[in-house]
C-alpha cells in the first residue's frame, strides 16, 4: 500500500473560500444564518444558511464554463483551482496518472427547475440540458479544465458523499493506481422554487430552533440547519510524489471504511450497529483517536444515535476523543459536508486546534467544548451518515516521515 | 434580397454576442471566423446554431454545422434553408 498524504485544501463556504479565510472563521465560530427567504414561508424552519459564493474574477477561467455549465459544477471547479493553488502545483505540473472523484447529494437542484420551466412554459429549450444536468459532469469538469487524465467520476451517497469521494480517492492512490487524486465534494441545493429546502422540511428534519443555531449535541436540538450550496476538494497525494515536489504536507489519510444500514431510506437504526462499526474498522489501525469530528447533524436521532455510539466505543467522557461538529456552524452542506469536515480534520491536525461548537445543554457525557481546544492530535476520524443508509468514515493522521 | 442578408448578417452577430455572454475584443464582420476570431467553441456552436434556428425557424443539421467557419458562412446557410 502507498502512503497518501494531504496537500492542497480548498473549501467554499459562505464563511469563508480558501483555506485561510475558512479557518480563521471556523476557529472563530464565525456563522452565516438568515431567514428563509419566501413570501409564502410556511416551512417549520425559519433559518438557513445562504449558498456561498464563487469568485468568478479570482480565476478568469471560469467564464469559459458560463452557460454550458452548472452553478455547481463551476463551484466545483472553483474549489479545485483553490486546492491546486493552496497545494502550489501548477496545472501544467499534475501528473498523467491524476484522478478526480467528486461526491454530490442532488449536484445542483436550479437544474430541475430551468428545464421544466423551458418545456413547462414554452420558453427556449436549453439545447446544453444533457451536458449540464448529467451528474458526472461535476468531475469531468475538473477533468476538463485542469487536463487531468486518471479515472474520473462522480459519486453520490447523499450525506456521506464527500467522505466516500475522498475515500475512493485514497484507495487510487493506495492501490497505487493514481499519483495524485483531485477529490471532494459539492452540493448547491439552492432552486428559485425552494424545492430542496421544502423538501427536507417536510421530512421534519430541519432545525426549529428560534435563533438559527441547531445545537448540536444539546438537549435542545431539533434538526438540522440546512446549508443552500458548499463545495470542498482536497489535493491528494501519494508520499513520494508530495516529497519529490517539497509539498507541504497537512496530514496523512490512513484509513477508509464504509457500510451500509440496509434498513431505510431516511431514518438510521436506534441501535448505530453499522455507524458504529466503519468507526471501529479504523479505530483498529492507531492505538489512540484524539478528535472525532462527527456526523453530527442536529437531528434528535442522529445525535442520540451517534453519542451512543461514541460512549461505547471510547468508554465515558474522559476517556473521549475531543468531539466537534462542524455542521453545528456551517449548516449541513449535504454532499460537500463530508469533505469539509475532512478538510477540518486536516487543519486541525496541522495546526493543533479544534474548532468550538454553539451548544445548549450538551448530551451527558459527551467530549464536546464551546471554546477551541489547542492539543497535538495524531489521530482524527470523521464520519459520515447519509439518507440510504450509507456510512462512511475517514482516518487522519499526522504525517511522521519514515527518517523520524 | 442584399438588405435581407445585411438584416439576417446583423441578427446572427447579435445572437452570437448574446450567446457568447462575454466580453468580445474584436469588431465581428462577415469575415470573422467563427473558431479563432471570435474564439467560439463547441459548446457555443451548439448554443449560437440553436438560438439561430429559433429565430428563422430553420433545422441546420450536424453535417452542416461542422462545416461552418466564418459568419458569412452562417448567413448563407440560413438564407438557403429559408428558400
Amino acid at each position: 500500500m502507498k502512503r497518501v498524504v494531504i496537500t492542497g485544501i480548498g473549501p467554499v463556504t459562505s464563511i469563508g473560500n480558501g483555506k485561510k479565510e475558512f479557518w480563521e472563521s471556523l476557529l472563530n465560530k464565525k456563522t452565516n444564518i438568515v431567514k428563509v427567504n419566501d413570501a409564502d414561508c410556511t416551512y417549520k424552519t425559519q433559518y438557513m444558511v445562504p449558498c456561498a459564493e464563487v469568485a468568478m474574477e479570482s480565476f478568469p477561467e471560469l467564464n469559459k464554463m458560463k452557460n454550458k455549465a452548472s452553478a455547481g459544477s463551476i463551484m466545483c471547479v472553483y474549489s479545485a483551482l483553490l486546492a491546486i493553488e493552496d497545494a502550489k502545483i501548477i496545472k501544467e505540473a499534475i501528473p498523467e496518472r491524476c484522478s478526480v472523484v467528486i461526491g454530490t447529494g442532488f449536484g445542483n437542484s436550479q437544474n430541475a427547475v430551468d428545464f421544466t420551466k423551458s418545456v413547462m412554459e414554452k420558453e427556449t429549450f436549453n439545447r446544453l440540458t444533457i451536458p449540464i444536468a448529467m451528474p458526472n459532469a461535476l468531475a469531468a469538469w475538473i477533468s476538463i479544465m485542469l487536463g487531468t487524465h486518471g479515472s474520473t467520476y462522480t459519486i453520490n451517497t447523499a450525506c456521506a458523499s464527500g467522505s466516500d469521494a475522498i475515500g475512493h480517492a485514497y484507495e487510487e492512490i493506495a492501490y497505487g493506481k493514481s499519483d495524485m487524486c483531485i477529490c471532494g465534494g459539492v452540493d448547491i441545493v439552492k432552486d428559485e422554487l425552494n424545492i430542496s429546502f421544502k423538501g427536507f422540511d417536510s421530512l421534519t428534519v430541519l432545525t426549529k430552533s428560534k435563533d438559527g443555531y441547531p445545537k448540536t449535541f444539546s438537549e435542545e436540538r431539533s434538526g438540522f440547519l440546512f446549508n443552500e450550496g458548499a463545495a470542498c476538494t482536497l489535493v491528494l497525494e501519494e508520499l513520494e510524489h508530495a516529497l519529490n515536489r517539497n509539498a507541504e504536507i497537512y496530514a496523512e489519510i490512513s484509513g477508509y471504511s464504509c457500510n451500509s444500514d440496509a434498513y431505510n431510506i431516511v431514518m438510521m437504526p436506534s441501535d448505530g450497529k453499522y455507524e458504529k462499526a466503519v468507526v471501529k474498522e479504523l479505530m483498529k489501525k492507531v492505538e489512540n483517536i484524539d478528535y472525532y469530528n462527527a456526523h453530527g447533524t442536529g437531528t434528535v436521532s442522529n445525535d442520540k444515535m451517534e453519542s451512543s455510539i461514541i460512549q461505547e466505543l471510547f468508554g465515558d467522557k474522559k476517556n473521549q476523543p475531543i468531539i466537534s461538529s462542524t455542521k453545528g456552524l456551517l449548516g449541513h452542506s449535504i454532499g460537500a459536508s463530508g469533505a469539509i469536515e475532512a478538510a477540518v480534520c486536516a487543519l486541525s491536525i496541522k495546526h493543533k486546534k479544534i474548532h468550538g461548537n454553539i451548544l445548549g445543554t450538551s448530551i451527558d457525557n459527551i467530549n464536546i467544548y464551546d471554546h477551541v481546544i489547542s492539543k497535538k492530535i495524531d489521530a482524527a476520524i470523521s464520519a459520515s451518515f447519509g439518507f440510504g443508509g450509507h456510512n462512511a468514515a475517514l482516518l487522519f493522521t499526522r504525517y511522521i516521515s519514515e527518517t523520524q | 434580397m442584399e438588405n435581407i442578408r445585411e438584416n439576417v448578417q446583423r441578427e446572427i452577430i447579435e445572437k452570437i454576442k448574446e450567446t457568447l455572454d462575454r466580453e468580445i475584443t474584436i469588431d465581428i464582420t462577415g469575415d470573422s471566423l467563427l473558431k479563432d476570431d471570435i474564439g467560439i467553441d463547441s459548446l457555443d456552436m451548439v448554443l449560437m446554431i440553436g438560438n439561430v434556428e429559433d429565430i428563422y425557424g430553420v433545422v441546420i443539421d450536424e453535417a452542416a454545422m461542422s462545416k461552418l467557419e466564418t459568419v458569412a458562412d452562417v448567413v448563407e446557410l440560413v438564407m438557403e434553408e429559408r428558400r
